[in-house]
């Protein structure tokens, strides 16, 4: 009898698993042919596929590298053979050891020292649009664009060409090496671009585009900055990041998009513990049968006026009122006791004077 | 919409009732609230003494009980605010997100255990000669570097250290088991955010040393958890 229970029970319980995904754990990238002592002796891994780093005297001889080491300011204890390395994406490059460490070194950089600067000074950002600004300081768009800015040029020409032209074989050390030499000897039709496999794979996967030129150069400064770290230490890198990344422009008031500001101005209200109701009231108006109407209205919450709004009808008035109170919530940036900017978490003598967002509401 | 519409009077008096009664007393001077117990009904106010209780009994609230595991865990060299030890234990999902909830802890701390381990895998003095300047970026990218600070670690982490005994959450179905019902997820979510809270109140020196001395230093340590799952799946 309770056998037979237990079989009647056991589908239900199956069927639930079907429904949620299990969690993922990493798998290895065969084709890096990593061999390891044991999992956690960290010194021992070892990826088999490359056998060698470019010697710093042959990396000393390609001009491309050398400037771009200047360009950067770069210190010198960065070797210019780590800068020739992280411009090199090719996996089967004679055996010459490509970025991808240092790019994942610098990706981890990267997150860190961006979240922490969006979440301190800009605490109460609604998730979706902290991700967007995350994302336009350090996504692969706007680091390709960094990546150009910098100068950094990409290695097209295929061997046959190079000696054609009495090429130095030592600048392309200096260049970003992301194409195999099998397509640089393919016959391209000018005006025409032709996807590759990954490129046709990602747009079926997540019907999204990223050319995988953007891509190389995107994960160049990713490891230029993982490089960075590995030669100078973290506080050259966080300065570092601060200068390149950091210091750009955010229109985050652009990025704004209220379907319901209203309603989400009062459940803000609501989760505050805020005890008075929110109001809207009507502070001025240049008189209704007047050509061209003005209102001015605010939007309260008991004596305090939580924003305020001006426009051509009382409807426009009035989402603009709730529109600029709710934007100025969201957009607060705290500031110090001494009136500066406050203390980021990696700062020497850090000391705690912000807020922690509390989370969004949901409308 | 007018304004006349959006500000009557009546829905406003409502809302500032409601919030008066939720702060303690049952019924407000100006008008009663009927607040319902049981289960839920469309469009009725539900009790706060009943809504905010988890599916094993927890109250919500600033409680010796509630923030003990998580305070022993911390100690005081690490000690955070009642409240913020709350908001680390409270996820979106807690209330329809009303009380403050976890969600920028938990990013701060995800990107700072992610920086750590990746620091902390270099680290190590190694022999291989694609070593830059000492540092062997071999190991990054492995499976066992990437899941030092992954969900799954975390999540049997904090179960094995007791953290996620109390934590205000609800899953879609709280009977199934710790992967499935998301309780790894939030868990995990958790250990984030409570990283995240000291990295906020004791800055990211003091946040390396938490990792180091409580989670490293743990036993079983989050190495040898991580160690047990990447040899489990492979």
């Amino acid at each position: 009898m309770l056998r037979s229970i237990a079989r009647l029970q056991r589908p239900v319980l199956k069927a639930c698993r079907v429904s949620v995904r299990g969690y993922q754990v990493a798998r290895l990238d065969s084709s890096l042919k990593t061999k390891y002592d044991s999992l956690t002796d960290y010194a021992s891994y070892r990826n088999n596929i490359f056998t060698h780093r470019l010697p710093e005297s042959t990396a000393s001889q390609s001009p491309p590298l050398v400037a771009l080491h200047s360009r950067l300011n770069l210190p010198s204890s960065y070797t210019l053979s780590t800068l020739s390395q992280a411009l090199n994406l090719n996996k089967f490059d004679d055996g010459l050891a490509n970025n991808f460490g240092l790019n994942t070194l610098g990706k981890n950089l990267l997150s860190y020292y961006v979240a922490e600067h969006l979440l301190v000074k800009y605490p109460r950002l609604p998730m979706p649009i902290h991700n967007g600004a995350v994302d336009s300081l350090m996504g692969v768009e706007t680091l390709y664009e960094i990546g150009k800015s910098w100068g950094i040029d990409v290695d097209q020409s295929s061997k046959l060409e190079k000696y054609l032209s009495q090429e130095s074989e030592f600048l392309k050390y200096g260049k970003l090496r992301f194409v195999s030499e099998e397509s640089k000897n393919d016959v391209k039709e000018p005006g025409v671009y032709e996807l590759s496999e990954d490129e046709v794979s990602s747009l079926k996967r997540n019907n999204s585009f990223v050319a995988k030129e953007i891509e190389a150069y995107a994960s160049a400064v990713r490891s230029i900055i993982g490089g960075l770290y590995t030669h100078a230490g973290e506080e050259a890198t966080k300065a570092f990041i601060e200068d390149h990344i950091l210091s750009r422009k955010l229109p985050l008031e652009q990025m704004f998009q209220f379907s319901q500001p209203t309603r989400e101005l009062i459940r803000l209200c609501d989760k505050l513990n805020f005890t008075e109701p929110v109001e809207i009231r009507l502070i001025a108006e240049t008189g209704r049968l007047s050509a061209h109407p003005i209102y001015v209205a605010g939007a309260f919450c008991g004596v305090e006026k939580l924003g305020e709004g001006v426009g051509s009808s009382l409807s426009e008035a009035k989402t603009r009122s709730v529109v600029n109170a709710l934007m100025s919530y969201y957009l607060y940036s705290p500031i110090s006791a001494d009136g500066t900017d406050v203390k980021l978490p990696s700062d020497k003598n850090y000391k705690f004077e912000g807020i922690i967002g509390i989370g969004d509401v949901a409308i | 919409m007018s304004i006349r519409q959006l500000g009557s009077p009546g829905k406003l008096i409502n809302a500032a009732n409601s919030l008066r009664c939720w702060e303690g007393s049952r019924y407000s001077a100006l008008r009663s609230i009927y607040l319902h117990k049981g289960p839920r009904v469309a469009g009725l106010k539900r009790d706060p003494e009943e809504a905010f209780v988890t599916h094993n009994g927890h109250k919500y609230g600033v409680s010796e009980e509630n923030l003990k595991p998580i305070k022993s865990f911390l100690s005081d060299k690490y000690a955070i605010t009642d409240d913020l030890a709350l908001q680390v234990l409270t996820h979106k999902s807690f209330g329809n997100g009303i009380k403050p909830y976890n969600e920028k802890l938990g990013a701060m701390g995800s990107k700072m255990l992610n920086l750590f381990f990746a620091k902390f895998v270099v680290e190590q003095p190694s022999t291989n000669e694609l070593a830059i300047n000492g540092k062997n970026l071999d190991v990054l990218g492995t499976p066992v570097a990437k899941e030092l600070a992954g969900r799954l670690a975390l999540g049997i982490f904090a179960r094995s250290n007791n953290l996620n005994s109390t934590m205000f959450w609800k899953s879609y179905n709280h009977g199934v088991g710790f992967e499935t019902s998301g309780e790894m997820k939030v868990s995990a979510q958790m250990m984030y955010a409570l990283v995240g809270a000291v990295t906020f109140v004791h800055g990211k020196t003091v946040a390396e040393e938490f990792i180091r001395e409580k989670l490293l230093g743990a036993s079983p340590s989050i190495e040898d958890i991580t160690s047990s799952v990447v040899e489990k799946a492979q």
